[in-house]
């Protein structure tokens, strides 16, 4: 209890009037920093949705336009150019985000994990027959192992942890925070977390 | 009196919110704007019923275990009023529910990740449906503080490493145990006196 209201006071949160004054995934943080973390996470977001789906970045394209982003996300090069903030990547470009391009990348992460939530939740439920689920993670885990092989720089210790035999707690990770990204709270949720309170 | 209800599922939980329109507020006809009752549905859990105040503590507690597990956060949050609880339990979640009624035992549900994210899902359903215009208790999707989330990362890091010294000092320890010891080394006084160079 008191845990709770140490952590909503600690955050100053502002209590939510209506559904009309909520949060908007437009809407900028005020007095936030970009972390550190965010082009890491964010792509490696869309790496296991090119997990999840074959032929996804046809499909992010494709969703990109639909939800009105700029051409930025409907450019193969410049989608590849974005991407490469992240420094884990072989091809690293030192650049860095913008708030307007997290921005976009949330809306696009979002609505591709609503469109892929069923089989995000499969692999997630722990109700379902365990030879099964053993089966989907091994096909999950194999094909993303080998899209981390390939974009990655293999010789960084991370990403050689990453793919050493039994370590999935860290695309367990990425699995959750997908699903818990879908729709409109969803996108706000994800948004908050690739910013620090200055 | 115009009594509306609506039904909002997602897989394994399904939330039945029954209200009416608030017309104070200029709610239209098909907007719930005063909250009645709402049920909710877990699979494999009993029935959830109560007042607004209790839905309330529930999404309180929810979206920000929801939030803070997306930043990488796994500790328990408890509701203003004490009524829900939500802690980490393993790869679950344990949701507690205390009910306001005398002599009502907490009610406990084990969530996996799954039943989690399905239940955010419903709450967030609710929460931006335009057919619901009711003023919810509950915070807003900010960004911690970075010192917030490396304490609280930090601290399950400190179990752990602590967890794991003592297990490799009790390991080292045993190991000394095998490492025979010489019984049969005998102290012998040295008699001899020392003889000059010169002799």
């Amino acid at each position: 209890m008191k845990k709770s209201n140490l952590i909503a006071s600690q955050n100053d949160y502002l209590k939510n009037g209506s559904k009309y004054q909520d949060t908007n995934v437009n809407e900028p943080f005020v007095n936030c920093v970009i972390a550190k973390d965010t082009p890491r996470k964010l792509d490696f977001l869309i790496l296991v949705i090119e997990t999840l789906q074959l032929n996804a970045t046809d499909s992010l394209f494709l969703k990109a336009k639909d939800i009105g982003l700029s051409d930025d996300f409907s450019n193969r090069a410049q989608f590849w150019k974005i991407r490469c903030t992240n420094p884990l990547r072989n091809t690293y470009t030192f650049k860095s985000l913008s708030s307007d391009q997290i921005e976009s990348l949330v809306e696009l992460i979002s609505s591709m994990a609503d469109n892929l939530y069923p089989l995000i939740r499969q692999l997630l439920s722990s109700k379902e027959s365990k030879t099964l689920n053993q089966e989907r993670w091994s096909i999950f885990t194999t094909r993303l192992k080998s899209l981390i092989r390939e974009r990655m720089n293999i010789q960084r210790s991370y990403i050689d942890s990453l793919l050493t035999e039994g370590n999935s707690e860290f695309f367990r990770e990425l699995l959750v925070i997908l699903s818990l990204s879908c729709g409109e709270g969803g996108a706000n949720r994800l948004k908050a977390s690739l910013y620090y309170q200055s | 009196m115009i009594n509306l209800s609506y039904t909002f599922d997602q897989d394994s939980s399904s939330l039945k919110i029954a209200g009416m329109p608030d017309v104070s507020n200029g709610d239209s006809e098909d907007t719930i704007g005063i909250l009645s009752s709402w049920t909710l549905k877990i699979i494999g859990s009993p029935l959830l019923e109560g007042e607004k105040e209790h839905l309330d503590n529930l999404m309180q507690v929810i979206l920000l275990y929801s939030r803070a597990y997306v930043s990488g956060i796994r500790k328990t949050f408890i509701s203003d009023n004490n009524i829900v609880t939500i802690s980490p339990l393993g790869i679950c979640h344990k949701l507690l529910l205390n009910s306001t009624k005398d002599g009502v035992k907490p009610l406990e549900i084990i969530l996996d990740d799954s039943e989690l994210s399905d239940l955010t899902r419903c709450l967030d359903r609710i929460r931006f449906d335009p057919r619901v215009n009711i003023r919810w208790d509950i915070n807003q999707d900010k960004p911690f503080s970075k010192k917030y989330i490396l304490n609280s990362i930090s601290n399950q890091k400190k179990k752990s490493n602590f967890f794991y010294a003592l297990i490799i000092f009790l390991f080292s320890s045993s190991l000394f145990l095998f490492i025979p010891t010489n019984n049969k080394y005998e102290l012998i006084e040295n008699t001899t006196s020392p003889k000059s160079l010169t002799d």
